[in-house]
């Protein structure tokens, strides 16, 4: 045992579960608790988090005394930053610029998460996936989504 | 000859033009999707599921019915074709099946499971229109203490049955649980965990959860398996498979329709443990295990109609009592939410033509998946050769306009980015995250039905185990968190799903 066993994928799990169930009691303390008969909202989840913590613990436990543990796999930051990236960047922009530049904004945030494209398929690729977007949910399905930006629509 | 009236009444509105076309469209689409390799049933709904928004609750169902169960098959001609299983429920098919396609019998696999997967979804349509009424009429003699302790029990069974570690499957359920406590209590009136935010106040919407633990995080995690595709070059062969195959094929057909229909019902059933199961048996009973792996024809035919099969009997349990027995269950009660449907006990006689030309359609759309994949099998295996880096885009375009036009909210995307960084996380803990799904669904109903139960009994809390039905249901969970706590029990069940 020792600190460098905490890394570990279990030991890393059953931390997590705990944080979760912890920061959950800290943000619920306030909740009224109420009686059995007449249960307040802070009831159930605040034997739901203890649940959590407790459950938590255990994975923790298990993580540690169990011999050969496997550590956790390597993280790939490159495809998970950039394809959060362009949901975010698509998220932040929809409602201020429209549709057409929030998909162009995903779409070149997340062609970067592959290394090996150039610029004229990704502007290809943007350019399509607006031609499917207007066709197929704004055209075919009319969904109330802005195309333009609203200035420019009025 | 109620069954026969009901049956007829299905048909009657499972047959307009209207329905057949949704039908087909569904079944259409959700084998296009389930084709492409690393996209799940789960991911699959959740993304279409904006199709459906502006159709009348019936036609919306069957479409979504359709797209599940094409989502299931075309996972199975992945499986074959490329080894790369589109979702857990073909893991096993790939050992046969990607056999066979390498010997130049790809053809006859694929005709295989496409025949098999057609018995084993009529039997289950037909199973699922015998038992689901007199289920339905157990299921109004539950009160709230009942309800609790049926939920508690598809929890547990759920986890029992679950891949991987018990402990954390429990705590993921327990996480679903909490999530879906965000919001205003329905009671009170009280907002919980919304840090404010307005958009919180219904709670975190089932799309957003589904498509980031599922969606962006299976996006990510196969982008950085570089190269993991290997096409399948050779001929597809002749479809016909040879009379000895055919033979052998039929008791298989057979065996793993019934147990996939069994397996299908329980908590946390559906088609994953079916196909395992049927795998399993198939190959204790062979006369000559050794061919298993190498292409035995059996190894196709038993877990493709098994999955069919438990696919079509996990409908049972989500119409007739409202508890979703497994995560793709847990969208089509939220699908049903969206159209203003309350699944459970009353859907049968309140909606008798929804229920009952849901029932039928799913008859019909097996039949389309015939039609769809054998003659036109040649289109799908050209779509498996689109290189990833075009699909993704794709994928993603669809998942945030699905997130967004569910209610025009930017908050839900910004969430649901926020939830595939989480699935992420799961993926590198292996935690799975379907037990989170389901806890998340049945979080809120879990509260309401433990808080009314307890009000009725005036605060007591031996309600749960003096009531002899919802004592027996809590029992019944116990027995089995314990049989799979004992130590035997547990190295059969590693062994089990170790198979593949």
């Amino acid at each position: 045992m020792g600190i460098t066993n905490l890394v570990r994928r279990d030991c890393l799990a059953g931390l997590f579960f705990i944080a979760i169930g912890a920061a959950a009691l800290v943000i619920g303390h306030g909740y009224r608790v109420g009686t059995l008969l007449s249960m307040g909202p802070g009831y159930f989840p605040r034997a739901i988090s203890m649940l959590l913590l407790l459950l938590g613990a255990l994975v923790l436990i298990a993580g540690l005394r169990s011999s050969g543990a496997t550590p956790m796999a390597r993280w790939h930051w490159r495809p998970l930053l950039l394809i959060l990236l362009g949901v975010v960047l698509f998220g932040a922009s929809l409602e201020r610029f429209g549709l057409v530049a929030a998909t162009a904004l995903m779409i070149v945030s997340a062609c970067r998460a592959a290394k090996d494209r150039g610029w004229t398929e990704i502007v290809l690729l943007a350019i399509a996936l607006n031609a499917i977007g207007w066709g197929i949910f704004v055209e075919g399905l009319g969904l109330p989504i802005p195309l333009w930006p609203p200035a420019v629509t009025g | 000859m109620e069954l026969l009236s009901n049956l007829g009444l299905g048909l009657e509105v499972a047959m307009t033009w209207a329905n057949l076309l949704y039908c087909l469209g569904g079944v259409a689409l959700g084998t296009l999707i389930g084709v492409l390799p690393g996209i799940g049933p789960v991911a699959t709904i959740s993304m279409l599921l904006p199709l459906t928004f502006k159709l009348e609750p019936t036609s919306a169902l069957i479409m979504l019915a359709g797209i599940y169960y094409g989502a299931q098959y075309g996972g199975s001609t992945s499986a074959i074709l490329v080894n790369l299983p589109g979702e857990a429920s073909s893991v096993v098919t790939c050992l046969d099946g990607y056999a066979m396609a390498r010997d130049g019998r790809a053809g006859h696999a694929l005709a295989v499971a496409a025949i098999g997967s057609f018995v084993a979804g009529c039997v289950a349509t037909l199973a699922l229109a015998a038992f689901a009424p007199p289920l339905a009429a157990l299921a109004f003699k539950f009160g709230a203490a009942e309800y609790f302790s049926l939920m508690v029990l598809g929890l547990v069974a759920a986890v029992v049955l679950a891949q991987g570690s018990l402990v954390k499957a429990v705590a993921m359920i327990v996480l679903g649980v909490l999530l879906g406590l965000v919001g205003m209590d329905t009671t009170t009136g009280d907002q919980r965990y919304t840090f404010g935010l307005p958009e919180l106040s219904d709670g975190i919407g089932f799309v957003v959860v589904g498509m980031g633990l599922f969606g962006f995080a299976e996006i990510i995690a196969n982008l950085e398996r570089v190269g993991a595709r290997d096409v399948l070059k050779q001929k597809l062969g002749s479809l016909l498979p040879p009379r000895e195959d055919m033979r052998r094929a039929w008791k298989a057909i057979a065996r793993g329709t019934g147990v996939g229909s069994i397996l299908g019902v329980l908590p946390g059933g559906g088609a994953v443990l079916g196909s395992f199961a049927s795998y399993m048996l198939e190959k204790r009973i062979a006369a000559d295990p050794s061919r298993f792996g190498k292409g035995a024809i059996e190894g196709v035919a038993g877990p493709e109609s098994a999955n069919n099969a438990g696919a079509q009997t996990s409908f049972i349990p989500m119409l007739t009592l409202g508890i979703p027995p497994n995560a793709v269950m847990a969208l089509m009660v939220g699908a049903m939410t969206i159209h203003g449907i309350q699944p459970g006990p009353q859907v049968m006689t309140t909606q008798p033509a929804l229920f009952w030309g849901m029932v039928v359609s799913m008859w019909i759309g097996n039949l389309f998946l015939v039609i769809l994949n054998l003659p036109m099998i040649g289109l799908w295996v050209r779509l498996l050769s689109v290189p990833y880096r075009y699909l993704y885009p794709t994928i993603l375009l669809f998942c945030v306009i699905g997130i967004y036009s569910l209610q025009s909210s930017i908050v839900d995307v910004m969430l649901a980015a926020g939830f595939g960084l989480l699935g992420y996380l799961f993926i590198k803990l292996e935690c799975e995250p379907a037990p989170l799904l389901l806890g998340f669904v049945l979080g809120p109903m879990l509260e309401d039905n433990f808080r009314r139960a307890l009000t009725i009994a005036r605060g007591d809390p031996t309600v749960f185990v003096t009531r002899p039905l919802s004592a027996s249901l809590l029992a019944l969970a116990l027995v089995l968190l314990l049989i799979v706590v004992a130590p035997a029990v547990r190295r059969v069940r590693e062994t089990a799903f170790r198979e593949s």
